[in-house]
């Protein structure tokens, strides 16, 4: 495999994110646990990473959700390391997390713990592993709520047994621009995964990002899981790497016409939704792994990518951002961005 | 409220029975009003539905008595059947009788496989090879492979002493 195909392939696969749900058995889960119970499950929590003799120990910091501001919210969330859920709680939240933000352990999430781990690229064997010995340590000083025909028991009944969520989050521009998604997410779902696109709702993606995991977590073990979805999302990496080669090859006057197209738009724009910036930006990617925008810098387009999402905590709290300003100012930044490169380029030059 | 007849569960349905313009109620669990009554009607929800079911001579309304509720963490049939999540552990230790149709249907099994807690791994290990020991036997039976099938039955019955 020469350093292209290599490159391409962290490319489409973003990021890998192993999950673990586990609740106390000596305490009502989280929506049922009155706010004394809650802080005992934080204490029991934190006092099984802190208080024991493991390295670990050093790697985390304790969070209290309260203690933390709205932006410190919306960063934790942007990298992940929170969800929506853990953030809008009011009290008896918090999260650990560790040095290298790669791992974190949400309290009184859904669930008393929820132990997850993610990496970027696809790395699901070693982010299970983490996420394992995370849970063997904790389990060294609490007792897990468990049933012998379901499992560790969970608040919701579709995390029982294994509580592993194991996902894989895929670019896939070139099969969504050729319309060849609908048919990959046949695919996923016969095997028995699901596929959603980022911001949850549906199939529906944003920037052509899709995450792909298992549906059902009882009745097969973790490295089954693991190995169906690391399967599924080979497969379709290898798909969409095929697609790409194969636009490459065909030197197709109306695809090239769309990336640049978008990529103009990006450009020249003065107000921009952050949606369509998204699936703009996600083209314009493409367009530079078919070296057809040497203007462009992957790096830069990334770290936009990363800046101009919509505010996740607005999002979460279902108060819309206040669109006309937001989109004017997005579009600038974004202009500023690719311009700025542009320049740099020449200078290089 | 408990059951009447096995004075043991939560009882979760109210059942009002007409017989002859004579009205009786009686609380049941679902285990026993599916056993007496309403056998041979087949139903997943039990609390949205109001049955109203004609006999010959009889006409049974069945209730659900949203008043049933979790020792442990207050939870009711009504509430849980409403928002589909358990609120403790014990939750699914009362209300199986609603929790087991739904676990089979989101996840096709109702025998964990894998990683289980320390003070269990003794006993997981063998419910689970028992588990794989009978897919491999119907699978050997399926292949008219008997002699294969005997020996994992007997391997079976040696997990279960
Ligand atoms: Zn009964
Ligand atoms: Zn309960």
């Amino acid at each position: 495999m020469n350093i292209q195909t290599k490159r391409r392939l962290v490319d489409i696969a973003v990021s890998t994110r192993v999950r673990l749900a586990r609740n106390l058995k000596s305490k009502p889960f989280p929506n049922r646990a009155d706010e004394e119970a809650l802080k005992s499950v934080c204490k029991d929590v934190s006092e099984a990473i802190f208080e024991s003799n493991s390295y670990i120990a050093e790697e985390f910091k304790f969070i209290d959700m309260n203690a933390i501001g709205d932006s410190e919210k919306e960063r934790l969330m942007a990298a992940h390391l929170i969800s929506p859920n853990l953030a809008l709680r009011s009290h008896g939240a918090a999260v650990m997390v560790n040095k290298n933000e790669q791992i974190s352990i949400l309290v009184n999430e859904e669930d008393h713990i929820r132990i997850q781990c993610i990496l970027p690229g696809l790395a699901l064997e070693d982010a299970f592993e983490t996420a394992n010995k995370i849970d063997d340590l904790i389990e060294s000083s609490v007792e897990y709520a468990f049933d012998d025909e379901w499992g560790y028991l969970t608040a919701c009944p579709t995390n029982l047994g294994t509580g592993a969520r194991m996902s894989v989050m895929l670019h896939l521009p070139a099969l969504t621009l050729t319309n060849n998604i609908d048919k990959m997410l046949h695919t996923v779902t016969r095997c028995g995964l699901t596929i959603r696109g980022i911001y949850g709702e549906g199939t529906e993606s944003m920037g052509d990002l899709y995450q792909i995991s298992n549906q059902k977590s009882l009745g097969v073990k973790e490295e089954e899981i693991l190995l169906s979805v690391k399967s599924v999302a080979r497969g379709i990496i290898k798909r969409e790497r095929e697609v790409r080669e194969d636009l490459v090859e065909k030197n197709d006057i109306a695809i090239q016409d769309k990336i640049m197209r978008a990529y103009g738009t990006l450009l020249y724009a003065q107000k921009i939704e952050a949606k369509e910036a998204m699936h703009l930006l996600s083209v314009a990617k493409l367009g530079v792994d078919m070296d057809l925008l040497p203007e462009a810098n992957i790096e830069t387009i990334d770290k936009v990518i990363g800046n101009i999402y919509p505010s996740l905590l607005r999002y979460a709290k279902g108060i819309p951002d206040e669109a006309n300003i937001v989109d004017i100012r997005r579009a600038e930044y974004i202009r500023r961005m690719l311009r700025k490169n542009d320049c740099g380029m020449q200078e290089v030059k | 409220m408990i059951c009447v007849k096995c004075k043991k569960k939560p009882a979760v349905l109210q059942l009002t029975i007409i017989k002859n313009g004579q009205k009786s109620e009686l609380n049941l669990c679902e285990d026993c009003a599916k056993e007496s009554v309403i056998n041979s009607y087949m139903f997943e929800n039990l609390i949205t539905a109001l049955f109203h079911i004609a006999n010959e001579d009889e006409t049974v309304l069945v209730k659900a008595d949203h008043s049933a509720r979790c020792e442990k963490c207050g939870m009711s049939y009504g509430e849980l059947n409403k928002y589909g999540k358990a609120g403790c552990d014990q939750c699914y230790r009362e209300f199986s009788q609603l929790f087991t149709p739904v676990v089979k249907k989101i996840h096709g099994k109702s025998q964990h496989m894998g990683k289980s807690i320390h003070s269990r791994q003794e006993v997981m290990r063998s419910k689970q090879e028992i588990v794989i020991l009978k897919e491999k036997l119907e699978e050997a039976v399926r292949n008219e492979n008997y002699e294969k099938a005997a020996e994992y039955r007997d391997l079976i019955k040696s997990y279960k002493q």
